[in-house]
């Protein structure tokens, strides 16, 4: 028996119900676990193995705690001899289908050498799903400590399926076809079905790695014994798979995933800041940033429309967690590396498209929350994105405007004329429809909701810096 | 507690992947049908308990 009342400053966590052995629970910023009676023995054997000391010292696997105790169990109202642990808090949840390639690489190949170490010492992840990976920065961290169990005899690797459809097939979709794989995961939370990503592969191209075992023999296999009445899984279990052919199977996978790489990007933005601003300009910009911060600390910050996270990284210096977002995945895959390699730790990459950004999904449109639902920032840079959403996406420029009102506390926002090259060369195929697209009537939208700090104008005079905070 | 669906055909993909040992597993899966196939009939299929040894040798020689 599962509570559902709950104390009023605790949340059950709306994505957390598959797992019949627990669930997650919030209290603000705190993540607390509840492992119910069924999984609790299983939990204290995980707990005292040195699996679990390794990979927590190794910062492959989220920290934990117990932190049962009479009044907390009360307060979350968990069933008599439930347990409570609290998790190490990720700044700002991120799902696979706002990852760049690399990251979900990186989020797979995180899975499969967790796998193979509990494989190791006997146990065995009895999931394999890509939410169970989140990003402490640029570095994946495996969020699941409920996913360990037992290795027992004949096991079969009872996630290798799901890691097909949310990890390998997207990977592969990139690497292979050079079809992006956010918008497939975006729409279908439970992966690419075997059966279906098949149809994409055709003579010679069935041959790339990985394509005729993992890919066309699958989809063939489940296509057999779809209709099989008899418990296959049974039946291979007291037939004796072992281990070893466990091992074999992960370590193929992971050299063949080691070995899949993203498509050369044409990315629309590289080297945007230096090709767009002559070095005055982007001086001038980058100060305006800089005294909009200085001696102050932030918590969440997000910088929309960042292409190389300059600015990104000009405010992680004062704040928490900067969210550094982008609609170019090219611009997104260079800043993930260039962030790994800098070991930042505090900025977050993700692929987002500001005039369509992630909903809220899955099982009662909230197993998967949307952007907004993830974190109000307390400053939200807009930097040479005002005139993509409105000319580009058409936005009108008021709506604009309410909306970052309504999702953020200050803003860092540029305004970029009519007149300018950038501006002009987005009209260059369209009727001007944008009469209102000017800047006494982005001042007075502006205006409207906000309160402006500070103002600047850059050399060239159609390009305007406002720092501004929300009407209270 | 296997809560997710491993896939039935995902499941015997696992063992063509092992190698010669995932053959062999199918072979025991699927002893009777193939003796039979050249008629031969065995009396009960291999009791588990045997093949749990064997899986333990060779549990043993990996390691």
């Amino acid at each position: 028996m599962q509570p559902d009342l709950l104390g009023a400053d605790f949340q059950r966590d709306r994505g957390s119900f598959r797992d019949p052995d627990g669930y997650i629970v919030r209290r603000g910023e705190r993540i607390f676990r509840v492992i119910l009676p069924s999984a609790v023995q299983r939990w204290r054997q995980f707990a005292s193995s040195s699996l679990i000391t390794d990979l927590q010292s190794d910062g492959l696997l989220i920290g934990t705690r117990d932190v049962s105790g009479a009044a907390l169990a009360a307060e979350l109202a968990v069933p008599a001899g439930s347990l409570v642990l609290e998790h190490e808090c990720v700044p700002f949840l991120s799902y696979p289908y706002e990852w760049t390639f690399d990251m979900l690489r990186d989020a797979a190949l995180l899975h499969l050498e967790i796998l193979e170490r509990a494989l190791e010492h006997n146990w065995i992840l009895k999931d394999a799903t890509a939410y169970n990976v989140q990003f402490r920065g640029v570095t994946p961290v495996f969020i699941d400590v409920l996913s360990f169990a037992p290795l027992r005899r004949g096991d079969v690797w009872a996630g290798y399926n799901q890691f097909c459809r949310l990890m390998l097939y997207p990977l592969m979709l990139e690497a292979y076809k050079q079809i992006p794989f956010q918008p497939w995961l975006r729409g279908e939370l439970e992966g690419i079905d075997p059966v279906i990503f098949s149809h994409m592969f055709r003579g010679l191209e069935q041959w790339r790695g990985g394509v005729l075992s993992h890919v066309k023999a699958q989809a063939y296999l489940q296509r057999r014994l779809a209709s099989a009445q008899h418990s296959v899984r049974r039946q291979i279990e007291s037939a004796g798979m072992t281990t070893q052919m466990i091992e074999r199977n992960v370590q193929r996978l992971r050299k063949l995933v080691e070995n899949l790489h993203p498509p050369p990007q044409k990315t629309t933005w590289n080297d945007y800041s230096r090709s767009h601003y002559s070095d005055e300009a982007l001086a001038r910009k980058e100060e305006f940033v800089c005294e909009c911060v200085a001696g102050r600390q932030f918590g969440l910050v997000w910088d929309l429309g960042c292409n190389d996270g300059r600015f990104s990284r000009i405010v992680a210096a004062t704040a928490g967690t900067v969210v550094a977002m982008d609609s170019d995945a090219g611009s997104i895959g260079a800043l993930y590396g260039e962030l790994r390699k800098e070991q930042r730790g505090n900025i977050l990459p993700l692929l987002m498209n500001v005039a369509n950004p992630s909903p809220a999904q899955g099982w009662g449109c909230g197993e998967r929350p949307s952007l907004l639902q993830r974190g109000k920032p307390e400053l939200t840079l807009a930097l040479a994105l005002v005139h993509h959403l409105v000319i580009s996406a058409n936005v009108p420029l008021a709506a604009l405007v309410q909306w970052l009102a309504e999702t953020t506390g200050e803003l860092v926002i540029e305004f970029i004329s009519k007149d300018d090259a950038m501006v002009q060369r987005l009209l260059l195929n369209k009727d001007d429809t944008y009469a209102d697209y000017h800047r006494e009537a982005f001042e007075q939208c502006l205006e409207r909701r906000f309160r402006i700090e500070a103002r600047a104008e850059l050399p060239g005079e159609t390009r305007f810096l406002y720092h501004a905070k929300v009407n209270d | 507690m296997v809560y997710v669906d491993p896939g039935s055909g995902s499941m015997m993909l696992q063992l063509l992947l092992g190698g010669v040992s995932g053959i062999y597993v199918i072979f025991r899966m699927f002893k009777q049908k193939v003796l039979g196939f050249f008629g031969i009939h065995t009396e009960s299929p291999q009791p588990v308990s045997e093949l749990q040894a064997v899986s333990a040798k060779e549990d043993r020689n990996r390691r």
